[in-house]
């Protein structure tokens, strides 16, 4: 145990030691080698990213050059023009990103461009999420998009379960109806969803909750450093990560923010850092460990048992 | 003491913000396409994904067999071959239904050996829609177009 321990403390050593401008790399190609969404589903572009990416991982010498990451941005915008229609936004935002690490490392001052573009990249997706959110989409502010989301989407349905009265008849009711409304075979134009008043009410918080934290996420890095208020950008980001991916848990999407985070993240900020290179594993074990479920369970059982001691 | 990100040693040139500049070009790109075109928000590239239940996964299309009769709907993917390349008009008609893009779908919907002698094809892109205070979702058509046994367009 004691060795463990002192395990884990040089491994957390080495890579706080580490030169911040690698780790950002090897985050970035980590990224690229193990996330399947990434690739695509053709071999080609499967094949050339997965390819450098290890090369890059192998031979940290590859990865710091110009030229890589030049072809790695190459490949990026050639698959972006091949898929746009269909490539969900991080995607887009691994372009850019590609672009930045081609770009600094193209000139001699790599750190300073790597941080300035992850801050802005971080900044101007907030903004347009809240852009879309708040004043181009007719559904969201009404609700509408939560509320349609916390009944159709069994990724999100423990937390239906958990917090607001939903039964899995209800789901399955949902479910069902969309297929049909889906179907070519039937000419349904509307059906009517199952909920409670209380997943409602937990929709309109979601709501309010998201657009706040992502209209201060966007103000905090889109504003120059010399504001006070911007020294709070990497707790409201990482409060970000580990709140939104608990309930709904995107990791490909958290560990690209996560990434860029890291990357605009002042070199003396160890324990800042840290904290950004853990909530790598915490959003993984969001994604496979069976959260809801559990304190469905759990709460199932509190509540049995409160039963049976009632006289 | 500065730290390395923030020392301005050196003055920034404004190249070195063209990957975030390139970002924003493109966002009011595909903002434009959803706004005049009917590009789905949830996809590209300008961060709508969550703020509209108008998600490519829930945009449906549907396709009809036209013969002098009748119409006779039928399963699009069932029709097309499963590989990637030949899904794309597809996943193109559902995201951006333009008239090149549903087009392109119908050229190869015609090719393809139908039992039932007909004499055109329509196809509709369809989006979600859903109403908060009475749990109702509906569909609501986007676009279509119809075309002859040939491929060509009809009004």
């Amino acid at each position: 145990m004691h060795s463990l321990r002192k395990t884990a403390a040089r491994f957390g050593d080495m890579l706080l030691e580490s030169d911040p401008l690698d780790l950002v790399i090897r985050a970035t190609l980590l990224l690229f080698a193990g996330m399947p969404s990434i690739l695509g589903v053709e071999w080609q572009y499967q094949l050339i990213i997965r390819g450098l990416a290890v090369i890059g991982i192998l031979a940290p010498v590859a990865g710091r050059s110009a030229a890589f990451w030049w072809a790695m941005a190459t490949i990026f915008f050639v698959k972006s023009v091949d898929h746009w229609w269909i490539q969900d936004n991080h995607l887009f935002l691994l372009n850019w990103w590609c672009l930045t690490l081609a770009l600094a490392l193209s000139t001699a001052d790599p750190r300073r461009i790597i941080a300035a573009n992850a801050r802005l990249l971080i900044g101007l997706s907030f903004f347009f999420a809240v852009l879309w959110k708040g004043f181009l989409s007719p559904d969201y502010m009404r609700g509408d998009y939560f509320h349609f989301t916390f009944l159709t989407d069994s990724r999100v349905s423990g937390i239906g379960t958990l917090l607001c009265g939903m039964d899995p008849l209800q789901y399955r009711h949902n479910y069902d109806a969309m297929g049909l409304l889906a179907s070519y075979k039937a000419e349904v134009q509307s059906v009517q969803l199952q909920g409670t008043p209380v997943l409602r009410m937990l929709a309109v918080v979601v709501t309010w909750w998201t657009i706040l934290i992502e209209g201060a996420l966007a103000l905090l890095f889109l504003l120059p450093s010399k504001f006070r208020w911007t020294r709070g950008r990497n707790v409201a980001l990482l409060l970000f990560a580990w709140t939104t991916y608990l309930a709904m848990p995107i990791v490909t999407f958290g560990w690209t923010l996560i990434t860029l985070g890291l990357a605009q993240c002042d070199d003396r900020a160890r324990r800042t850092r840290l904290c950004y290179i853990l909530t790598y594993p915490l959003l993984l074990a969001y994604l496979l460990a069976p959260i809801w479920p559990i304190l469905n369970r759990a709460a199932s059982a509190l509540l049995a048992g409160s039963l049976v001691g009632t006289p | 003491m500065k730290s390395e990100i923030d020392n301005p040693a050196r003055t920034a040139k404004w190249w070195w913000y063209f990957p975030a500049i390139l970002a924003v070009v493109f966002a009011l790109w595909q903002v434009r396409l959803a706004q005049r075109h009917g590009l789905t928000p949830s996809k590209g590239g300008a961060f709508g994904l969550f703020s509209t239940v108008d998600k490519l996964e829930n945009r449906n299309l549907r396709a009809y067999l036209l013969t002098k009769t009748q119409e006779i709907p039928f399963a699009i993917p069932q029709t097309v071959p499963s590989t990637e390349e030949l899904r794309k008009p597809i996943y193109r008609a559902a995201s951006l239904p333009t008239e090149a893009h549903l087009q392109a779908l119908t050229d190869d919907l015609v090719k393809k050996p139908f039992t039932v002698p007909f004499t055109g094809i329509r196809v509709e892109t369809w989006k979600m829609d859903f109403d908060s205070a009475t749990l109702r979702a509906s569909r609501i058509k986007v676009a279509s177009r119809t075309v002859d046994a040939e491929g060509h367009a009809q009004p």
